[in-house]
């Protein structure tokens, strides 16, 4: 979509991990338009936002988690979504694969994961 | 005049011959011929009475002694004639004469009214023909006789036949009633001494008709308290309904056998189980049924048994499912743990990322970043055990690729090639966290100092040894440790070589360092007690 700006919205309920995430975007030369920490505030955020990717976690502060917040999002702002978990459980693997996910990392993070994704995303 | 001279000589008269003048010639004749005539008639009486008397069968035989009397009275007067020639004996001759005539008067009235009875008398062609007759009537009598006596033959022989057709058949029947006799006596020793039990039932009051000693023991009664008794009051009242509608259904002829499992009630109220099989007797005509038939098998033991391996099979299934449960459990919170140092690794790269933009000093920072590598070792061996079906190994050789590429692409600017070739082995968390970090403090120093501004290769090789050791090589094709001795695994000063050497003496390996033809740091040591 066309209207998507060129930043990152990072949805993370951990602020140091948000926070090391973060600096490597920026790193990057990305932008990040927002920290999230919830699914409700990542909705709110992501269309406020409309950023052209989403870094999701997949566990989240409140009742819903990463794929609730990665589906609404998909469908009202359609950004590209990243996943990143710390699990392999194939229930949590069936579960982001609902969702058309653009992407799935694990925790934890390389640098050179994290970047070749996005910028292979971006890409797309 | 007396009696006397009237007798001999009556008034004087003169004998017989005077009046013949005594003529020799007369008085010849007349002597002779009386005396003849005398002597024949006194045979001829003799010869009849001996005649009648050797045979006394002849009817009329007195008659006959009449003729003698008579004839010898005939005789006497001819002898009385001679008498009188000399002597005038005319009295005594006429008392003769008389007692003559008055005979020969009987006689000849006697006669007459005999001679129709004497004729009726048979003659003797008569007697011929009729003896003739008698003879033949003989004869046939003699011919019917025979053939009386052969049908009498013929019957007897019959008879017998039929009398030892009869011997057989009876026999046969006695063996009959013998074998029937004996089977009912074995049938009575097999039901009275059988080891399970057996129970004869009316089919339609249900009560017991006969039922052995082992069926009675079962129950704990004696034979004698059970005939009479219902039989259903000794089935278990729970499984009562249950039996009658079997029983029912065998009743009606929609089954032929009846086979149960079921509970009686024991004397002392205890259920005792038996297996049942059940038929009816019927009447072969009208299939009324005449007599219910069953055997009683005793498994009280067998099924006490049974439940008892059911009710142990069922601990032992709970026990696996909560065993299980608890694995799975233990499974949950291993993976909550593996997620939790991963997150945890995460915190402590961003930390590192956060501290590294903070820091001015470019060793400094270089020296921040080369923690993130490590820790990133550290965060995939989790990751690994995580996708792991026992959450406690897994095979080594993606994780050293997948390592090996992190820090090459991590860390190189240039065109660095790297080829990973290791074996498939199984390792623990204990094996894989230093193989891990040794990997990549050996693969960072090749970035380092190996290839100076030039393109290269890097090898990461797990190889297993003939003595079944594990080989673990680092090899570059750069400028090896000579030029630059800075560089090679445990030949340095800093942290990574004391790191390197550290590992190496915990892993209880042995390394070798070879610089000629670029670098290549071999590490030995013995294979992991496979998990």
């Amino acid at each position: 979509m066309s209207d998507l700006r060129d930043c990152v919205l990072i949805v993370e309920d951990e602020f140091l991990i948000a926070e090391g995430l973060r600096y490597q975007i920026e790193e990057m030369g990305q932008s990040v338009c927002a920290i999230a920490a919830t699914a409700e505030d990542a909705i709110a955020a992501a269309q406020a936002h409309r950023p052209r990717i989403v870094l999701m976690d997949m566990r989240l502060r409140g009742e819903k988690d990463g794929v609730d917040a990665a589906l609404a999002i998909y469908d009202t702002v359609g950004s590209k979504v990243i996943f990143i978990t710390g699990s392999r459980e194939p229930a949590t693997m069936a579960r982001i694969d609902t969702d058309h996910p653009a992407a799935v990392l694990f925790k934890p993070l390389s640098e050179r994961q994290l970047r070749h994704t996005i910028e292979e995303v971006l890409a797309r | 005049m007396s009696i006397w001279d009237w007798l001999l000589n009556p008034s004087g008269l003169t004998p017989h011959g005077f009046c013949l003048s005594w003529a020799p010639g007369l008085v010849t004749i007349h002597v002779v011929s009386d005396v003849l005539i005398g002597l024949s008639y006194f045979s001829i009486p003799l010869a009849i009475a001996a005649f009648v008397r050797r045979r006394p069968d002849l009817q009329y035989g007195w008659v006959a002694y009449l003729f003698v009397a008579f004839i010898l009275a005939c005789g006497t007067t001819h002898l009385m004639a001679i008498l009188t020639l000399w002597v005038p004996a005319y009295g005594i001759e006429g008392l003769i004469k008389m007692a003559t005539a008055i005979l020969s008067i009987a006689t000849a009235a006697i006669l007459w009214p005999l001679i129709p009875r004497a004729a009726a008398l048979p003659s003797v062609a008569q007697l011929e023909q009729l003896n003739l007759r008698l003879r033949e009537s003989e004869a046939e009598a003699r011919l019917s006789n025979l053939e009386l006596e052969r049908r009498v033959a013929e019957r007897t022989s019959q008879l017998e036949r039929a009398n030892a057709q009869l011997t057989e058949a009876l026999a046969e029947r006695s063996q009959a009633q013998q074998a029937l006799a004996r089977n009912e006596a074995e049938y009575r020793a097999s039901f009275e001494a059988a080891a399970v039990g057996k129970i004869q039932t009316d089919p339609l009051t249900g009560k017991y008709i006969r039922v052995n000693r082992a069926f009675a023991h079962m129950l704990g009664y004696e034979p004698e308290d059970l005939i009479g008794q219902d039989g259903w009051s000794f089935t278990w009242p729970e499984d009562r309904e249950e039996g009658r509608e079997g029983y029912a259904r065998l009743l009606a002829g929609e089954v032929s056998t009846y086979h149960r499992e079921k509970r009686y009630l024991r004397r002392d109220g205890q259920p005792v189980w038996g297996r049942l099989s059940g038929s009816i007797v019927r009447d072969p005509e009208t299939n009324e049924p005449l007599l219910s038939i069953g055997v009683v098998e005793d498994i009280d033991e067998r099924h006490k048994a049974q439940a008892a391996l059911e009710t142990a099979k069922r601990d032992l299934e709970d026990m696996v499912e909560a065993r299980t449960a608890a694995l799975r459990q233990r499974d949950l919170l291993l993976r909550e743990v593996y997620h939790r140092v991963k997150n945890n690794l995460q915190i402590v790269d961003s930390l590192l990322v956060m501290q590294a933009r903070q820091v001015s000093d470019p060793g400094a920072k270089e020296a921040l970043l080369s923690l993130r590598s490590r820790v990133y070792a550290l965060g995939l061996v989790h990751h690994q055990l995580m996708g792991s079906t026992n959450l406690s190994t897994f095979d080594v050789a993606p994780f050293l690729h997948e390592l090996s590429t992190n820090v090459v692409e991590g860390g190189a600017d240039q065109n660095i090639e790297l080829n990973v070739e290791a074996i498939p082995l199984e390792v623990g968390l204990d094996f894989a966290i230093p193989l891990g970090l040794l990997v990549t403090e050996l693969v960072t120093n090749a970035l380092k100092h190996a290839f100076p501004g030039r393109p290269g290769t890097i090898d990461v090789m797990l190889r297993r040894g003939a003595d079944g050791s594990i080989a673990l090589i680092v090899a570059d094709n750069g400028v090896g440790y000579a030029a630059d001795g800075a560089h090679a695994g445990g030949t340095g000063s800093g942290l990574g070589a004391s790191i390197i050497k550290g590992l190496v003496l915990q892993m209880g390996g042995m390394m070798s360092v070879a610089g000629d033809k670029g670098t290549r740091v071999e590490i030995r040591f013995a294979a992991p007690v496979a998990s």
